[in-house]
């Protein structure tokens, strides 16, 4: 008799342990295609701690930037991490390059309409390589060149999804004339579509 | 605690001016067998490293700092009748007071910045001593003498930090590491010292502990300071390899486990 709850028991946490552990195998759905519709572009003003969406447009040169916000025809229902969807996410179109223009003269060697995308950086976070292997590391902020955003992005989009996606490109350089800037961002997809996007016009101070 | 307190000094002094024909009795007992101790004390340094880095003299001077012990496990096995070895594990607690000291000193060196961790390591124990070695025996009155001489390794904290540096008005940031470089984690350590254990109950004592430990210590910290724009990195090595010498002072209970009961019952 004893054994035979012994057996019993060991069968009903079997079955405990199988309905804590087993997660629900996918069913196969067609992958979901979605497109990038439109981008706005925002002046950014980053002379406090973290970088906000300036309200007054008047912003330390030095401190300046331009937050993109690509958005996606993406259901609202299926936002967040592919991984919680049986779904596999895809664009209908890759994004190949990203440029931004000036509006205005910039400097001597960059006048109205010329592409400064040199100027900028795009803001990511990342791990301080020292302490890789520490258990309490914090992501820092890091500046890559705006030719790498593409791919990035491409990453991004395999894990993640949004309807809204926001991202920020920081101005490493000041203009000769601190008044009246305007800046244009074109991203060109590899089918040909381009979207652009111009800021409000923003007045530099030293 | 008061109770026990009085308890103990009342038991010490009716020992101490009692003639007890049994002593002799419990002393031939503590010849052989396992004495068991535990205590705590205050470790003194008797040398402190510095530079002329105040941020690393903060992380590093704090493992040098007055600090209490705990001596949690210390066993001697005397298998003569004046000789045993000892084996002995000392650790002390960390209490972090280097942390508001170097956030303290980091905002004064760059006041022009924001500053945030992105990491900070901050080991629990500051010191550990982990020795084995040669205890003898010596009977004075009603007290017992255990002079000893130990060997081991000494295990050093590693406290270690990094700050992200965001400068105001500007989107320049930097990232200043602070890392701790040590060759030799375990430090070979000496250890000479003594004990005065006073049996208040039969098996039971009181002891006071006075030790020596020296060992050498390798080690620098590396301040790295990362232009996270260009990557560009600045480095700075300061010292503090050297000769580490500590003075112990503890106090706590012995516990005797005889091995010769077959002659207490033939007495």
């Amino acid at each position: 008799m004893k054994k035979i709850i012994n057996i019993f028991a060991g069968i009903v946490f079997f079955v405990l342990m199988q309905s804590f552990t087993c997660e629900e195998p996918c069913q196969i759905h067609e992958p979901m295609i979605y497109k990038y519709i439109a981008i706005t572009t925002d002046n950014l003003d980053n002379n406090k701690e973290y970088q906000i969406v300036s309200e007054t447009n008047i912003i330390y040169s030095k401190a300046y930037g331009i937050r993109l916000t690509l958005y996606t025809d993406i259901h609202d229902s299926v936002l967040g991490y592919k991984k919680d969807y049986c779904y596999d996410f895809s664009a209908d179109d890759s994004i190949r390059v990203i440029k931004i223009f000036t509006l205005n003269d910039f400097d001597s060697e960059h006048p109205k309409d010329s592409e400064i995308s040199e100027f900028f950086r795009f803001l990511d976070y990342s791990e301080v390589p020292e302490f890789a292997s520490n258990v309490n590391r914090r992501s820092v902020r890091t500046y890559l060149p705006i030719k790498d955003y593409s791919e990035i992005i491409k990453q991004e989009s395999k894990t993640f999804i949004r309807k809204k996606i926001e991202d920020d490109f920081l101005l490493f350089k000041s203009p000769q004339n601190l008044q009246n800037h305007q800046f244009r961002i074109d991203i060109e997809f590899y089918k040909g579509r381009i979207l652009s996007g111009t800021t409000p016009i923003v007045n530099f101070i030293e | 605690m008061k109770t026990v307190i009085f308890i103990i000094v009342c038991s010490v002094i009716y020992q101490l001016t009692t003639q007890n024909c049994e002593g002799a009795v419990r002393d031939s007992a503590r010849d052989i067998g396992l004495l068991v101790r535990t205590n705590i004390g205050f470790i003194m340094p008797m040398n402190k490293s510095q530079t002329y880095n105040r941020a690393t003299d903060l992380m590093y001077n704090n493992l040098e700092d007055y600090v209490t012990f705990f001596r949690i496990f210390d066993a001697t096995l005397f298998f003569y009748k004046y000789l045993g070895v000892e084996l002995s594990w000392k650790f002390s607690p960390q209490n972090g007071d280097w942390k508001p000291g170097l956030d303290n000193e980091i905002s004064t060196m760059y006041p022009d910045f924001y500053k945030d961790y992105p990491s900070l390591t901050f080991d629990d124990m500051k010191q550990q001593n982990i020795m084995f070695g040669l205890n003898s025996k010596i009977k004075l009155a009603n007290i017992f003498i255990y002079p000893r001489f130990l060997v081991g390794g000494t295990v050093l904290a590693e406290n270690e930090a990094a700050y992200e540096l965001k400068a105001k008005n500007s989107n320049q940031t930097y990232v200043v590491s602070y890392l701790q470089n040590t060759s030799n984690k375990f430090s070979f350590t000496y250890n000479a010292g003594f004990s005065l254990v006073y049996f208040f109950l039969n098996n039971v004592g009181v002891n006071f502990d006075f030790d020596y430990y020296q060992f050498y210590n390798k080690m620098n910290y590396e301040i790295t300071n990362t232009n996270m724009v260009t990557m560009e990195k600045t480095k700075e090595i300061f010292n503090y390899s050297g000769t580490k010498r500590y003075f112990s002072i503890g106090i706590g209970l012995n516990y005797f486990v005889s091995f010769q009961r077959s002659k207490k019952k033939v007495k």
